[in-house]
């Protein structure tokens, strides 16, 4: 007797899914133009001390606020440095204060997000109105105030954005648990005994995860915008260390003598915030299964 | 309409609760002994880390200081400045003009751009013309307002000539030279809201016009623009107002920032100079009174909102 054909279900990989998203993500032509351009900046970033031209604090006196030619690109600065290779160290730093600030937030919101929807009643009204406190204050002002109090430095930089990003993602979290925690299958998983820590990690996990990075990498663009900010400002990343926004910073001393130095930062914050923006407007529309 | 304003604000009572303790305790963010850095460091005389210690009541436990300066807080008195020793009250009163004229300089151009360009390209849905405001709205919102300041500056500014780009005049001094000094700093920081606006307008008429009522209102023989303007703007501005109400509280943020760079005399920069100098009585009065506006300012969106829409004001 021959053994009888068992139906096999394939049951895809997470790599195999994973693979298949990005395929549908690359067939929106928005969304694929910002991720390359993203992964570019990130190789860009990565390999700056090998492909930049010269080096971020290299000074050439002799050839200061020059527009750009065949020796400097995108130009020289006041000091006769080259724009380019300060772009490339600058997106080092500039990405680092966004992604690090992002990832904390996460780290802080996840926690207290979960908890709050998960367990409600008062707990998750206390946490709400902190939550609404924190949110009456404009952001801007919040970091500012965070990073002068703590003092002007890539850590204290980073806390004080997470702080300005954590009720967002709180606010998120919490109301997608609130959604998760009526559905069927969340009861269902209860009803046959189903821990709660289990529940959480198993079921309700699993289904913010798409809000949430969208939120994410619109978060992203912020945190390159808001960063900017603060060290246009002084209170952020300090000269002579290049980020796009002490750029920014030192290009607007020189708007008289050199309108040039404005364009190469600005353009470069304003591409990658856009960026981050179309990819979260192409993860969305993705992950709803457009 | 009369319990819904009355719950609303007697809800605003924690909130505020909440938001004062929140800015009271952003002293403690200084490291180390607050009134030893506050009174200029390691370098400091003893005489004047007691004067400043004295000064912010860190003798006392931190819920005594806390009531104090909220009994002052409310009566709009933060205390003095650690270093010119001027009321800070008084300060944020004097300033207080100039940032609500940019601020509302700034809600002025956000509807003139915001609506029109919503219209356009939500009144036909893929066409060229809505491609280019999506487009426009797309960069609008990525473009830093400081930025786009910058390039203002140059243009108007420093290549045409037209505008000034620095200083403030009162309106009382001057009506028109008040106008001119506001536009750029209007445009540069009302861009974001305007691009934000006109984005959500966009997405909310194009699904309203979809709805059968417009569609009657067409059968009808009703022309685009009566169909739009009697029937479909109304219902599509809801979303709208939802977003201007969120908006504000960046506004109010990036008001620091386009004060320093169009050197307007603002709550802006004196905020900011007090953050450099870690002048703690400034910091906690010029947050707490922006915060209170971003309340208020909620509070009529939210009041607005329930008129336009009765369900609002019972649920």
């Amino acid at each position: 007797m021959t053994a009888a054909t068992i139906p096999t279900v394939v049951v895809p990989t997470l790599a195999g899914r994973f693979r298949a998203f990005l395929g549908r993500l690359f067939r929106r032509p928005a969304a694929a133009a910002a991720a390359t351009y993203l992964l570019l900046l990130v190789v860009v970033a990565l390999l700056a001390p090998w492909i930049a031209p010269h080096g971020p604090y290299e000074q050439d006196l002799n050839a200061i606020n020059q527009a750009p030619n065949a020796a400097h690109w995108l130009g020289t600065d006041d000091l006769g440095r080259d724009v380019l290779s300060r772009l490339m160290y600058g997106a080092r730093i500039s990405l680092a204060s966004s992604v690090l600030s992002v990832g904390a937030a996460l780290v802080v919101a996840l926690p207290v997000g979960l908890v709050s929807g998960y367990v409600g009643g008062r707990l998750d009204n206390v946490l709400m109105r902190i939550v609404d406190g924190l949110q009456s204050i404009p952001p801007l002002v919040l970091a500012l105030a965070i990073a002068g109090l703590l003092g002007p430095s890539l850590r204290n930089i980073v806390i004080a954005l997470a702080v300005i990003f954590i009720p967002a993602f709180v606010r998120l979290i919490r109301g997608q648990v609130l959604a998760v925690k009526e559905e069927t299958y969340v009861e269902a998983s209860r009803s046959v005994g189903a821990s709660s820590g289990y529940i959480v990690r198993k079921r309700v996990l699993h289904n913010i995860a798409s809000p949430l990075i969208v939120q994410a990498s619109i978060t992203l663009g912020f945190g390159l915008l808001a960063e900017a900010g603060l060290s246009f400002l002084g209170l952020g990343i300090q000269p002579p260390e290049p980020s796009w926004g002490v750029m920014l910073s030192r290009a607007y001393d020189y708007i008289f003598e050199a309108h040039w130095l404005v364009f190469p930062p600005g353009v470069a914050i304003m591409l990658t915030v856009l960026a981050f923006n179309l990819l979260g407007d192409g993860l969305r529309d993705t992950l709803r299964g457009g | 309409m009369g319990r819904f304003v009355l719950r609303r604000l007697v809800g605003l009572v924690p909130l505020l609760l909440v938001l004062s303790v929140a800015v009271f305790l952003l002293v403690y963010l200084i490291p180390g002994d607050p009134a030893v850095t506050l009174a200029g460091g390691e370098a400091a005389t003893p005489e004047r880390v007691a004067e400043v210690r004295e000064q912010l009541g860190f003798d006392e436990p931190v819920v005594v200081q806390y009531g104090d300066w909220l009994a002052d807080a409310v009566r709009l008195d933060f205390g003095e400045s650690l270093y010119t020793g001027r009321a800070v009250g008084d300060e944020l009163r004097a300033r207080l003009p100039v940032t609500a004229s940019v601020v509302l300089g700034s809600v002025v151009f956000a509807l003139l751009v915001g609506i029109p360009l919503g219209v356009l390209g939500g009144m036909r849905p893929a066409s060229k013309t809505d491609s280019a405001v999506t487009a426009l709205a797309s960069l609008g919102i990525a473009m830093p307002s400081f930025w786009l300041a910058m390039i203002l500056i140059i243009v108007f500014g420093l290549e045409l000539d037209w505008l000034p780009v620095r200083g403030y005049v009162s309106f009382a001094e001057s009506p028109w030279e008040w106008f001119r000094h506001l536009i750029l700093p209007s445009i540069a920081l009302g861009t974001l809201m305007g691009a934000t606006l006109a984005r959500q307008l966009r997405g909310a008429l194009a699904d309203v016009l979809e709805a059968d009522y417009v569609r009657t209102a067409r059968a009808k023989g009703l022309g685009p623009v009566r169909v739009v303007g009697k029937h479909a703007f109304k219902n599509a501005a809801m979303p709208a107002v939802t977003i201007l109400g969120l908006q504000i509280a960046y506004l109010f943020g990036g008001t620091v920032i386009i004060e320093e760079i169009f050197a307007l005399p603002g709550v802006g920069t004196y905020l900011v100079n007090a953050i450099v100098g870690q002048d703690v009585p400034i910091i906690q009065g010029g947050i707490m009174m922006l915060a209170v506006f971003v309340v208020l300012a909620n509070l009529i969106v939210d009041l607005t909102y329930g008129f336009l829409n009765p369900k609002v004001r019972v649920s």
